[in-house]
């Protein structure tokens, strides 16, 4: 029973092995994975355009860093619904980001189970 | 089953007792044992107490002491074989303090109910954390028997190489082991003996767990409660951090107290990325605490006197119901009322002319009676007293308690223990005691770097010394601290509105001490849980004021604060000489103690002015209070305007004014106008029962004179504070 309807993914990586992994993952779960973005700015170009109802965002990447891009977009769009992709070891950066509006974290490498417990989290999904 | 047999009931009273009075034994020794771990005498007495224990518990079938007390004879019975087992594993103390608490629980609870017997999931765990220590004993012995064994076989393996000479790999070897050695035994205790303090705040208990919770999480052996566990914690220590925060750690407590939110709010998980979380901020924190390695301690020294009482004989006693006494007491004040009569009765007589033989005879019958009444009174008050040693048995264990708390080290000296005192005074005084000791440690006493950095030994002193005086108790308790900080006291009772500026400008340093009786007074900046919360002394003076009592402060700046409270003695508590005036039309008593003086003072060199009237009586200006004025009461004169001219006590008619002035608990030189001085008499004073009464301003109760009549008591304090 796949947990998604068909709502919007955006996914903001620099890796493309772990975009590739979450958009398995999301597809697999019933989601439509609209869109994938390798550095901070396409990732605000890309949510500009598409604006997903769902985008996990890395922290450590290219030009600007996700914490930044967090930033902006929580600006602008408030209610978006934004999950942060990291590794443990930048905990703490990753706790100051749910502090500023992000859901939720997953943690890297990815467990299907905790992401999708995580998307279900952020997303309200029963 | 459960003690329920009749001729069983009583013994079962006694044992009790018993229990109660080996708990309070047990609780001093091992504030003994603490301060001297190899004592072999306590070590052995402790063994013994746990055996008898359990066994007089196993006759009355009460099973949860009889199996804890037990256990706790095995571990002592091993600790007696090998007694450097104490300073290895110094938490058997605290888990023998813990057994202690546990037998003290069932016993006020079978006062309750009687089949509170079996051994409840508490105790139960309890066993197993003495189980739990007595395996480690086992293993920790064996273990560095295995230790030693290694050590021997690997320098016997070396020796071959000897020969080239490799004492490099010797050394490395016999390092290597030792250190291993060392490890094993200090591992637990260890860690034991440090402790975390963040401006004042003893935050130990909850970086303990956290830490070991979080290393059950970083190796995913983590029961699902443990998470709560840790959230506790961890909202433990943010509460404590937060509540004494400086500058240099805010934004770390900020992080803390925002990622506990976060947590929460959206329903995270104990997961890699949290342990990381909590673990790297706990790190960071702990740099900034204050770390001190040695556990505090604290010893209690008996006073020599006081150990030669413990080994005299048993006074024979039986036991009275505190109610009968306080009836049978009751009955002899009612009968003192009486012999008053009598006294009327033979002014009367001698009025209606009877014969002076028979008079003779009927006077000396009362004043026998009389004195056979307050011999009756007296031998049943010392019924009721009891040692001292009732309430000082507590104090080591506390001191000790709140010590640990706050990371101070105290010792402890009592003296006194057999000085009497009255059992209705029993629970005021402790409460006294129990207050001005907290802030002896907490307030006085320096922690251990103040102290070495002030030139003053490491561990502080606080001392407790009751002496009898000749109608007092005098009970001390000295500390070798800080001392008040008088201009921190004025500043704070300003501050607080307790008195004005002008008030504190015109005070002495000796007025100002007594600030600190003051209710919501405290100037310890960050409140403890232990005291500084302002509430105490004044409950303290309010307390002993009820029996008369009296507070002496002496205040020695920088090396310490002593208190005492002087208590009068109490076969005179009951029945106080007083003098009776009339005011107006009433009738009023008041108690000899608050009399300073009565003197008659011509109507001229009273002076009139909008405050009142003053008088000048040996180079002192005297203020008259207004009692008329203050109760409403009519004027003797419109009253009674029949006045009989034989009103032969009053001297107004003459010209003059009577008035009695006051004694208080300060110098007040105030005094009350009387109408006339009625006589002095032994009162009986009862308390006023109904809470109304307990409110009016100026009197502290009633008593009944010998004609039946019922007078207010006056209260000279409550006059002066008028």
């Amino acid at each position: 029973m796949p947990i998604g309807s068909g709502q919007s993914v955006l996914i903001v990586d620099d890796s493309p092995v772990m975009r590739q992994m979450l958009f398995k993952l999301f597809q697999s779960q019933g989601f439509n994975v609209v869109g994938q973005a390798r550095d901070g700015e396409e990732a605000l170009t890309l949510f500009e355009e598409l604006k997903p109802e769902l985008t996990t965002l890395d922290i450590v990447m290219p030009k600007l860093r996700g914490t930044e891009v967090l930033e902006k977009l929580m600006e602008k769009y408030p209610d978006s619904k934004i999950i942060m992709a990291s590794s443990v070891s930048d905990a703490r950066t990753v706790m100051h980001c749910l502090k500023i509006g992000a859901k939720q974290y997953i943690i890297k490498p990815y467990d299907e189970e905790k992401v999708m417990a995580a998307v279900r989290k952020a997303l309200n999904l029963s | 089953m459960s003690v329920t047999d009749e001729n069983l009931a009583e013994l079962f009273e006694q044992y009790k007792d018993e229990v109660r009075e080996t708990i309070e034994t047990l609780d001093n020794e091992l504030v003994v044992l603490e301060q001297d771990q190899t004592s072999s005498e306590t070590i052995f007495s402790l063994f013994r107490h746990m055996h008898s224990l359990k066994g007089s518990s196993k006759m009355f079938n009460v099973d949860n002491i009889a199996t804890i007390a037990h256990r706790l004879e095995d571990l002592m019975s091993m600790i007696d074989k090998n007694n450097s087992i104490l300073s290895k594993y110094p938490k058997i103390i605290d888990l023998l303090f813990k057994g202690n608490d546990i037998f003290r629980d069932i016993i006020s609870r079978l006062e309750e109910d009687i089949s509170y017997t079996s051994m409840t999931g508490d105790h139960l765990a309890f066993v197993a954390e003495i189980q739990a220590q007595i395996d480690k004993i086992n293993r920790r012995d064996s273990q560095l028997v295995d230790a030693a064994r290694k050590l021997l076989d690997d320098i016997e393996n070396l020796l071959p190489s000897m020969e080239e000479l490799d004492t490099e790999a010797l050394k490395k070897g016999i390092s290597e082991v030792t250190t291993g050695l060392a490890l094993a035994t200090l591992e637990e205790d260890g860690a034991n003996q440090i402790r975390f303090n963040y401006n004042g705040a003893d935050l130990t208990e909850s970086v303990r767990i956290m830490e070991e919770l979080l290393g059950k999480f970083k190796e995913g052996k983590n029961a699902p409660e443990d998470a709560k566990a840790f959230v506790d914690a961890a909202n433990a220590l943010y509460g404590a951090l937060a509540e004494v925060a400086t500058e240099d750690a805010m934004s770390l407590i900020a992080e803390l107290g925002d990622g506990l939110t976060l947590f929460s709010e959206r329903q995270l998980e104990m997961d890699q990325m949290m342990t990381e979380f909590f673990g790297a901020l706990l790190a960071e924190l702990k740099q900034k605490f204050q770390v001190e390695v040695e556990a505090p301690a604290i010893k209690a020294t008996r006073s020599a006197k006081s150990s030669t009482a413990l080994k005299e004989p048993q006074v024979k006693t039986i036991r009275v119901d505190e109610a009968k006494i306080d009836l049978f007491l009751e009955s002899v004040g009612r009968l003192i009322t009486k012999s008053e009569i009598l006294n009327h009765l033979q002014f009367s007589f001698r009025q209606a002319g009877v014969d002076i033989g028979l008079l003779r005879d009927f006077s000396t019958v009362s004043r026998t009676i009389s004195n056979d009444i307050v011999n009756l009174q007296r031998s049943i008050m010392e019924v009721r007293q009891v040692e001292m040693n009732n309430i000082l048995k507590k104090f080591p264990r506390l001191v000790r308690d709140i010590s640990h708390k706050i990371g101070k080290e105290a010792e402890m000296n009592i003296v006194g223990e057999r000085v009497p005192i009255d059992k209705s005074l029993l629970d005021d005084v402790e409460q006294a005691m129990v207050h001005i000791v907290r802030n002896a440690v907490d307030h006085g006493l320096e922690t251990p770097d103040e102290r070495i950095a002030s030139g003053k030994p490491r561990r502080g002193a606080v001392n407790i010394n009751v002496t009898q005086e000749e109608a007092a108790i005098f009970i001390e308790v000295a500390d070798d601290g800080r001392g008040l900080d008088l201009a921190r006291i004025r500043a704070k009772a300003v501050e607080r509105g307790n008195i004005t500026a002008e008030q504190e400008a015109a005070m002495t340093d000796k007025e100002a001490e007594m600030l600190v009786f003051s209710s919501g007074l405290s100037t310890k900046d960050q409140a403890t849980d232990l005291s500084g919360r302002g509430v105490g002394m004044d409950v303290v003076m309010t307390n002993l004021k009820k029996w008369n009592g009296e507070v002496v402060i002496d205040n020695r700046p920088g090396h310490g604060l002593s208190v005492g409270l002087r208590l009068p003695v109490t076969n005179t508590l009951l029945t106080k000489e007083a003098i009776m005036l009339r005011v107006g039309t009433s009738t009023f008593c008041l108690p000899l103690e608050c009399v300073n003086e009565i003197v008659t003072v011509p109507k001229e060199d009273v002076h009139h002015h909008k405050d009142g009237a003053v008088f000048r009586h040996r180079d002192m200006v005297i203020s008259v209070i207004d009692l008329k004025g203050l109760l409403n009461l009519p004027e003797a004169d419109e009253a009674r305007p029949a006045s009989p001219p034989s009103d032969a006590g009053s001297l107004e008619g003459k010209g003059t004014y009577v008035f009695v002035i006051l004694r208080g608990k300060t110098d007040a030189r105030q005094s009350i106008l009387a109408d006339e001085i009625l006589g002095q008499q032994k009162i009986v004073i009862k308390e006023f029962e109904l809470e109304t009464f307990r409110k009016l301003p100026y009197f502290n109760g009633l008593t009944l004179l010998g004609d039946g009549r019922v007078v207010l008591i006056l209260d000279s304090d409550k006059l002066i504070d008028s």
